[in-house]
C-alpha cells in the first residue's frame, strides 16, 4: 500500500478528511490575522502615540490633557460671556425704549389734560410735540413694538389729522370734534401707557432672568 | 396731480365696495381715514360743507397727495368746458359716502333698527 508520505506525518490522500483540512486552515489563518490586525487596530486607536511608559511620558500626557481641558473650558466661558453681553445690550435698548415711551405717556397725559380743560392753543403745541416724538420713538424702537406697531401708526395718523385740524380752526371746533379730540387723546394715552408697561415688564423679566 | 388723485380715488372706491378696506372716523367732521397693511400708506377723505378733500400720506405721515376741490371750483370748471374738477368732486363725494357707511356701519345699524322697530 502506498503511504503518500504517511511516514513523514502526512495522511494518505484517500484517508484525508476535508473538514480537518479546513479547520487547520482556519486556525492558522486566525492566528495570522489576529496578530497583524490586532497590532494595526491598536496603533489606530492610539493615533500612533506611544503608550506612556515612564514619568516623563506621563507628565507630557497629563499636561496635554490638562491643556485640552483648559481650552475647552475657555471656549465654553467665552460663549457664555458673548451671550451675556448680547442679553445686556438688549436689556439696555429695552430700557431706553421704556424711558422714551414713559416720556411719551406723560406728554399724552398733558395733552389730554389741556383738551379736557379747553386749553386749545396749549393742546395744539403739545400735539405737535407728541407727534414728532412719537414718530421718532416708532422709528427707533420698531423692533420691540410687535403687533402694537400698526395701532401706533394709526394713532400717529390721528395726531397728524388733529394737528392739521387744530392749526386751521382750533377756536371753531364743533361739539362732535371736541368729543372726538378727547377720545383720540384718551386712546393715545392708554395705548402709550400700555406699551410703556409692556416694555417695563420685559426689562424687569430680563433683569430677573440674568 | 388731479388725474393721479382721481385714479387712486377710483381704486379706493372699488376696493371699499368689495369690502377689502376698512375705514374709521378721523378728527374733523366728515373726515374718514384708512391705513394700508403695515401702515405703509394712509388715505384720508373729507367732505366738510362745500369743500371736498383727499389726502394720501406715507408711512412717515408726510402728505404725498393733497387734492382739495370746492363745489364752486367744480361748477366753474364744468361751465368752462373742463371735466377734471367736476370728476374729482364727484369721486370724492362718492368715496366719502362709502367710507362713512363702512366706518359707522350704517347698513348694519339700519338693519338692526328695522328689526328693533319690527319687534315693538
Amino acid at each position: 500500500m502506498r503511504s503518500y508520505g504517511c511516514d513523514r506525518g502526512f495522511l494518505p490522500l484517500a484517508r484525508r478528511d476535508w473538514r480537518i483540512d479546513f479547520s487547520l486552515f482556519l486556525v492558522s489563518g486566525y492566528q495570522y490575522v489576529r496578530y497583524d490586525a490586532g497590532e494595526s487596530v491598536f496603533r489606530m486607536i492610539l493615533l500612533d502615540i506611544p503608550i506612556p511608559r515612564d514619568w516623563f511620558d506621563w507628565t507630557n500626557f497629563t499636561i496635554g490633557v490638562s491643556g485640552l481641558a483648559l481650552t475647552l473650558w475657555a471656549i465654553w466661558q467665552a460663549t457664555g460671556a458673548k451671550k451675556a453681553a448680547r442679553r445686556a445690550e438688549q436689556s439696555v435698548i429695552r430700557h431706553n425704549a421704556e424711558v422714551d415711551f414713559g416720556s411719551l405717556t406723560r406728554m399724552a397725559k398733558e395733552l389730554h389734560g389741556y383738551v379736557e380743560g379747553g386749553m386749545m392753543s396749549e393742546a395744539r403745541l403739545r400735539t405737535t410735540d407728541l407727534r414728532s416724538e412719537l414718530a421718532l420713538a416708532i422709528r427707533l424702537h420698531e423692533a420691540f413694538l410687535g403687533d402694537q406697531l400698526n395701532l401706533l401708526k394709526e394713532k400717529q395718523l390721528d395726531l397728524t389729522l388733529v394737528t392739521d385740524g387744530l392749526n386751521r380752526e382750533s377756536k371753531d371746533l364743533s361739539k362732535s370734534e371736541r368729543i372726538r379730540l378727547l377720545e383720540i387723546t384718551g386712546a393715545i394715552m392708554d395705548l402709550l401707557a400700555g406699551q410703556c408697561g409692556k416694555l417695563r415688564s420685559s426689562v424687569e423679566r430680563g433683569a430677573s432672568n440674568e | 396731480m388731479n388725474e393721479q388723485s382721481l385714479g387712486f380715488i377710483n381704486q379706493l372706491i372699488d376696493k371699499t365696495e368689495r369690502g377689502k378696506l376698512s375705514w374709521s372716523t378721523g378728527f374733523e367732521d366728515g373726515q374718514f381715514k384708512t391705513l394700508l397693511p403695515d401702515g405703509k400708506l394712509a388715505f384720508v377723505v373729507q367732505v366738510k360743507g362745500e369743500r371736498c378733500r383727499f389726502l394720501m400720506l406715507d408711512d412717515r405721515q408726510e402728505v404725498i397727495l393733497d387734492a382739495t376741490v370746492t363745489r364752486d371750483d367744480a361748477h366753474l370748471d364744468k361751465v368752462q368746458g373742463g371735466i377734471d374738477q367736476e370728476n374729482l368732486y364727484e369721486a370724492i363725494l362718492k368715496l366719502q359716502e362709502l367710507a362713512r357707511s363702512r366706518a359707522l356701519r350704517v347698513n348694519e345699524k339700519l338693519t338692526k333698527a328695522g328689526e328693533l322697530l319690527a319687534a315693538i
